[in-house]
């Protein structure tokens, strides 16, 4: 049941700016397990969706170092034609903003029958039960899939849907347009990149509830990327908190939620609304999170955002260690950590 | 005396078709809406997308014709709309937009931005109109020096900010917030949220707060009003909407609110199930038979719901 779906060992992706070289994930060790739901929470600039396409392959101008095991596989070896065997198949991948992830030019059914024709191999022996005697390359077949697939993800007239074009659907609609391309091949891993920013919360909770079921009846293991705190405490088994290309915390979501240690992670969960009504001030974390080139590359990058605590707190060179089983922080200032007004 | 008094207003967007363009339907964008804003209140506005509460906000505001109706500021109507009449009430009522990428002109430096409104209304001469300027964006905690700068150069919590300055350079009476977080990150967000409440005591604003957000709603607001497709389906205190909800597709909404507690998760499931069964099960009695709200009723003097009379549903 535990089994590692996903070994990521330190990974960094570089980007070039004016002839250098810099890391925006800066040597990210984690692991995703079959039916589970993994959270990466961290604020835009933290490198979430960057370590996304590293793991899909999708940079092109980008420097990876370190492994990336799928299955054993490593990911950041394989050439382009062994990536496009796993991708849309095996690992796939949900985006942010489903109207650019669509092409506005084709109609839905043929975009999502696009991945069931290119990705037919596995999709035959997947869907063998469910041929009833024709053959898998028949268009018809791959019409009768991408209604079923339509319905699975909640679209009230398939056969309607079908024929539409993108921009005819609102927002919601678009963005199980592109779950159901994601979810086409079954995947065993999912990755999920904001997928329900800028959705009302009624839609993003059917969306969520979407997202789990597919972990439940496919076991598949999801990477899901969100800044919402309130998303991952829905829907995580596990959390990563990224700040500035590091990971800063990880942990099971019980122990994260009771009890989180790093001052990054005590920060953002107090600048939320908790919806006391007592108009209380929210918590500003002070400055903001420096740019790429700016980036402190030595001691605890959170430093500079909270400079009341003494120099001393920090480690020289940050480490993660072990508050409770599976719970790790990294650097030692969460031990003097405190709120200024504390 | 209400600062802001909104009467039946109606909103309908005409839709072209046939062979001579001509009006063959109309979508009822806004389709009777009444409100009323005490000064120094923050009223909000929820709904999903869709449901009218933008165009409600930009028909205050006098960016959107309104096509019936009446809109009373400190009690005398406002008079958006008729011909080459500059109403008197524009400096009064300002906007702070959702997207603060798109709402700055990026070809002007702040100066220009944020000296607009100044320019429009009062007659500074340049070296009083910089001076304004720097004290407006101190008062938003950006640095004088930043007056030079493009938007471009700014973070989108600064550009916010940058809005907000340009929103309050007339000292208005009435800002209309149009979603002014959600396009901003939670820790950025805190920190506007933060600075419109000290503003709002400061300057003894009075805001229209349109947002989906309902934790956020719930922080801001004294009252809160809730549209579905055009209507209020139920308006009341902070309190009375989050505590007592009596309309359905109220109590849809607030159900389907992230909860921060993970050890809840299944019991929070399990309620959510019932009340989604609940709305499926009653939607005919709260709504007629094009799906639209009926009329409020008043449940207290603040609280009223769009709850059919008995017999009737």
């Amino acid at each position: 049941m535990n089994e590692e779906l996903l070994t990521i060992e330190n990974l960094s992706t570089s980007f070039p700016i004016a002839g250098q070289l810099y890391a925006a994930v800066d040597d990210v060790n984690l692991t995703v397990k079959k039916n589970e739901i993994l959270a990466i929470v961290g604020e835009s600039g933290s490198g979430k969706s960057a370590l996304a396409f590293s793991i899909m392959g999708l940079h092109t101008r980008a420097q990876i170092q370190g492994h990336i095991y799928y299955k054993g596989q490593n990911l950041a070896t394989m050439s382009p034609a062994e990536l496009n065997r796993l991708r849309g198949n095996e690992v796939s991948m949900i985006f942010q903003d489903p109207l650019s992830a669509l092409n506005p030019l084709m109609m839905i059914g043929e975009q999502i029958e696009e991945v069931l024709l290119l990705h037919e191999s596995k999709s035959k022996t997947a869907r063998s039960s469910k041929g009833s005697g024709q053959t898998r390359h028949s268009k018809k077949f791959r019409k009768e899939q991408t209604l079923d697939l339509l319905s699975q993800v909640g679209i009230p007239r398939p056969e309607y849907t079908y024929g539409q074009y993108p921009h005819e659907l609102s927002g919601g609609m678009r963005q199980r347009v592109v779950i159901a391309m994601a979810i086409a091949n079954q995947p065993h891993l999912l990755i999920a990149d904001e997928p329900t920013t800028a959705l009302d919360v009624t839609i993003q909770l059917q969306i969520l509830e979407l997202i789990r079921r597919l972990k439940e009846q496919m076991e598949a293991g999801i990477i899901l990327i969100t800044h919402d705190l309130g998303v991952v405490a829905e829907m995580a088994d596990r959390v990563a908190v990224m700040y500035a290309g590091q990971i800063v915390e990880i942990s099971s979501i019980h122990s994260l939620m009771s009890n989180a240690k790093h001052p990054y992670t005590r920060s953002l969960m107090s600048s939320i609304p908790t919806g006391n009504e007592k108009k209380t001030k929210l918590h500003v974390i002070q400055g903001v999170v420096p740019s790429l080139q700016h980036l402190p590359r030595q001691g605890c990058r959170f430093r500079s955002r909270i400079p009341w605590i003494e120099e001393a707190a920090h480690e020289a060179d940050p480490q993660m260690h072990e508050v409770e089983p599976g719970h790790y922080v990294r650097c030692t200032c969460y031990k003097h950590f405190h709120f200024l007004d504390e | 005396m209400a600062l802001l008094e909104v009467r039946d207003l109606k909103v309908y967007f005409p839709v072209y078709g046939g062979i001579f363009r001509r009006i063959v339907d109309r979508i009822k964008a806004v389709d009777g809406v009444n409100l009323t804003i005490e000064p120094g209140h923050t009223y909000g506005l929820v709904g999903e997308s869709g449901s009218g509460k933008t165009t409600t906000g930009r028909a205050i505001i006098g960016l959107n014709p309104i096509t019936s109706g009446q809109i009373l500021f400190q009690g005398e109507d406002i008079g958006w709309g008729m011909r080459g009449h500059q109403s008197r009430f524009r400096k009064d009522i300002q906007m702070i937009f959702q997207d603060p990428y798109s709402s700055l002109n990026p070809k002007k430096r702040i100066l220009d931005i944020v000296s607009e409104p100044l320019r429009n209304f009062e007659k500074l001469t340049p070296a009083e109109e910089k001076r304004r300027v720097q004290e407006l964006l101190a008062q938003v905690g950006l640095s004088s020096e930043t007056i030079y700068k493009y938007p471009h150069e700014f973070s989108g919590g600064q550009r916010q900010r940058i809005g907000i300055a340009r929103a309050i350079a007339l000292k208005p009476k009435l800002i209309i917030a149009d979603e002014p977080v959600s396009s901003l990150d939670v820790s950025v967000q805190a920190q506007v949220l933060n600075f419109m409440q000290d503003i709002q005591k400061e300057l003894h604003l009075t805001y229209l707060f349109i947002s989906h957000d309902l934790g956020i709603i719930r922080h801001m607001c004294d009252h809160i009003g809730i549209m579905y497709r055009g209507r209020y389906v139920e308006q009341g205190t902070t309190r009375e909407i989050f505590e007592n909800p009596q309309h359905i597709y109220t109590k849809r909404l607030l159900a389907a609110i992230p909860d921060l507690d993970p050890s809840q998760r299944g019991k929070r499931q399990r309620q959510r199930q019932l009340i989604y069964q609940e709305y499926d099960k009653e939607f005919s009695q709260y709504f007629d038979h094009d799906g639209l709200a009926y009329a409020l009723r008043p449940l207290s003097d603040t609280h009223s719901a769009a709850i059919p009379g008995r017999g009737q549903g």
